[in-house]
């Protein structure tokens, strides 16, 4: 491991690759703050960015993306009341509250440093569990696979979904859509109604950001008459440092909510907004102010940051070792993958380990960059906050227009960002959750190869064939426990409308 | 009916998917899986959840298509549908900022007309620099070109 981490620390020190890993925490953090707008949307608008860069530095500096996003949410979670990004929600709790208190400087400031704390002990841990990982995936067929990825959408449709039912439909919807275009055996053009330009299916880029960013638009015109949240003050420099006793009090959440964020990451559908919760709600329980939660007590912003930063460290392991993405961020990372002719998964390590540890390595070094930036720079983001919403609008647009069109160099992108966009708009004030779909569409073209290998390794015989696939019938057997527990659980609260958080 | 058209259209979508993989590419090939086998299979799972839905669901209250703003919806589809047309004959910098302009408007219908064209041709003008000039990406620039 440390061979290849100081491989990693070689590619991603030099002058280019520091840039871009600055510049991608930079912009992510940037756009992060702007609420609505997700990692995945974030990602997929700036993809383009990248197209002219080699492998290793561009899922560097998308990774910074990912992980600048992520913080930059939690500012207007405790400024404005608003989570820039969903996993920030439970931030709002006790951080406004303490925003309101005139603590408003201590929250970010703990927000930060707890990011940093447990981003860099997810990275640690990723090092870790990812190259055995890795060797151990190397053994799966395509029974194995194909068992895999139906565990990993089982499980997204279970964490993610208020309604397991509807998730699972998303799910099914999104591997419908990843089987237009060519067939992957015979070669014979399946839903594509007679156009070319979906001989190649439907790009992902576009997909993801008619579903995140022309669905955000149409969500801000739609409020075009609402009044903007009134922000709050910060405090100056020096306030944003936590005193001893705060740092006191968030040790302990700090240290259970890297855990907690990280375990729940490693899992597909194990998200931000769920690590986060979990923290929260172990704080409840453990501690030391408990009773101060949601009026302001520092324990309910450090866990929920320090567990929301590790999920987001915990989320590359299932990607680099298995392909798998847990997340819609994750799946346009593995887009980015793709675009640049790397594929992750157990041939990662072995075929691009420079890719692998540069990856790692850049998530020390965009860490400390986060934090580096975060307290000198909050002045600018909360600047971006007071950006008008007509500005903010075309400001999406432009980027999605050009994502598209850079996909493919075609105008047809822009026709697949118009009909998500309306997807992306609708289906969740219909009670459908889009990332399971998200999902279905990336995991639809492997899945669909996986299961007709299977099927013809079995030659009908395939009872026979799972008796001697233990590990695929162990994995198959938890998907069905997963779809069985999710289908018998009493409806979540409130499964209508879902709110339009990618 | 009221917020049930997400519903129905699922439904119709998986039925008529799950006939077309079916009907056309068919179940089985030479004693393999066909074609239409796994489009079939995700289409009856569509098909097969959507209605366990409305089952598990059916005290779910949804609003209806136009409360929920479907309207503004179907015309940002109809915008973008329009700028795609457009594109390739108008080009990138004219074809975005006339959008963008239309944009800024309906976002906020008291903006000034010229701070809207201003800031529409500074955006699409920028981004023509960054992306087509800057990083290679051909953007159209139709009649202008």
């Amino acid at each position: 491991m440390l061979g290849g981490l100081a491989q990693g620390f070689a590619g991603v020190l030099t002058p280019q690759a520091l840039f871009f890993c600055v510049a991608g925490v930079v912009l992510g953090q940037l756009v992060g703050v702007l609420p609505g707008l997700g990692p995945a949307a974030t990602i997929a608008m700036l993809l383009p960015l990248t197209f002219r860069l080699d492998p290793a530095t561009s899922v560097i500096m998308l990774g910074g993306i990912y992980y600048g996003t992520m913080y930059g949410g939690s500012i207007t979670s405790i400024l404005l009341r608003v989570p820039g990004e969903a996993a920030s929600a439970v931030t709002a709790l006790d951080g406004y509250e303490m925003a309101r208190r005139g603590r408003g400087g201590a929250a970010l400031g703990i927000a930060a440093f707890g990011s940093f704390i447990a981003g860099t002990l997810g990275v640690v841990a990723l090092g870790l569990v990812a190259p055995p990982l890795a060797r151990m995936a190397l053994a799966f067929g395509p029974p194995e696979q194909c068992a895999l990825m139906l565990v990993g959408l089982t499980l997204v449709a279970y964490l993610g979904g208020r309604s397991m039912p509807r998730a699972l439909a998303m799910a099914c919807l999104g591997l419908l859509l990843g089987t237009v275009g060519l067939d992957p055996v015979s070669a014979a053009p399946r839903f594509t109604a007679g156009l070319l330009d979906l001989v190649d299916g439907l790009d992902l880029v576009a997909v993801v950001m008619g579903l995140f960013g022309i669905a955000e638009v149409t969500a801000l015109m739609v409020e075009r008459g609402t009044a903007p949240p009134r922000l709050l003050a910060y405090g100056r420099l020096r306030e944003l440092l936590p005193t001893a006793a705060d740092w006191r009090d968030s040790a302990g959440p700090m240290a259970r909510g890297t855990v907690a964020g990280f375990l729940v990451g490693v899992i597909p559908g194990g998200t931000g907004i769920i690590a986060s919760f979990a923290s929260y709600a172990m704080e409840r329980r453990w501690a030391r102010n408990r009773a101060r939660l949601g009026e302001g007590a520092i324990e309910g912003v450090a866990g929920p940051e320090a567990a929301n930063n590790a999920a987001a460290a915990g989320a590359y392991v299932p990607l680099l070792t298995l392909g798998l993405p847990g997340n819609p961020a994750m799946a346009m990372l593995l887009g980015a993958f793709i675009v640049h002719g790397v594929v992750p998964g157990p041939l990662l390590l072995r075929d691009h380990p420079h890719v692998f540890w540069s990856v790692v390595a850049s998530m020390y070094v965009g860490n400390l960059v986060l934090l580096a930036l975060n307290v000198p720079l909050i002045g600018l983001f909360v600047r971006v906050l007071r950006l008008p919403r007509w500005g903010l609008v075309t400001g999406i647009v432009v980027f999605c227009l050009v994502g598209a069109y850079a996909a493919n160099n075609n105008p047809f992108g822009i026709y697949v960002i118009a009909g998500f966009g309306v997807l992306g708009y609708l289906l969740p004030r219909a009670g459908y959750d889009v990332i399971p779909l998200v999902l279905g569409v990336i995991l639809g073209p492997p899945l669909e190869t996986a299961f007709r290998q299977s099927l013809m390794m079995t030659q009908g015989r395939w009872l026979e064939l799972l008796s001697e696939r233990r590990l695929a019938l162990a994995l198959l057997g938890l998907a069905l426990a997963v779809l069985a527990s999710g289908l018998a659980r009493p409806r979540k609260a409130g499964s209508g409308p879902l709110p339009d958080h990618p | 009916m009221r917020g049930r058209l997400a519903d129905l259209g699922l439904l119709a979508v998986g039925l008529a998917a799950a006939g077309h993989a079916a009907g056309v590419h068919g179940l089985r090939r030479h004693g393999a899986p066909g074609d239409g086998l796994f489009p079939f299979v995700a289409a009856a799972g569509l098909v097969l959840f959507v209605a366990l839905g409305l089952i598990v669901d059916r005290t779910r209250r949804c609003p209806s298509v136009a409360a929920a703003g479907g309207g503004m919806a179907a015309l940002v589809t109809a915008l973008l549908g329009l700028y795609a047309a457009a594109l390739p004959h108008a080009g990138y910098p004219l074809a975005t900022a006339v959008l963008l302009v239309v944009v800024a408007k309906l976002a906020n219908p008291r903006l000034g007309w010229t701070r809207a064209v201003s800031v529409a041709v500074v955006l699409a003008a920028a981004t023509f620099l960054l992306f087509a000039r800057g990083l290679g990406v051909p953007l159209p620039l139709g009649r202008l070109g």
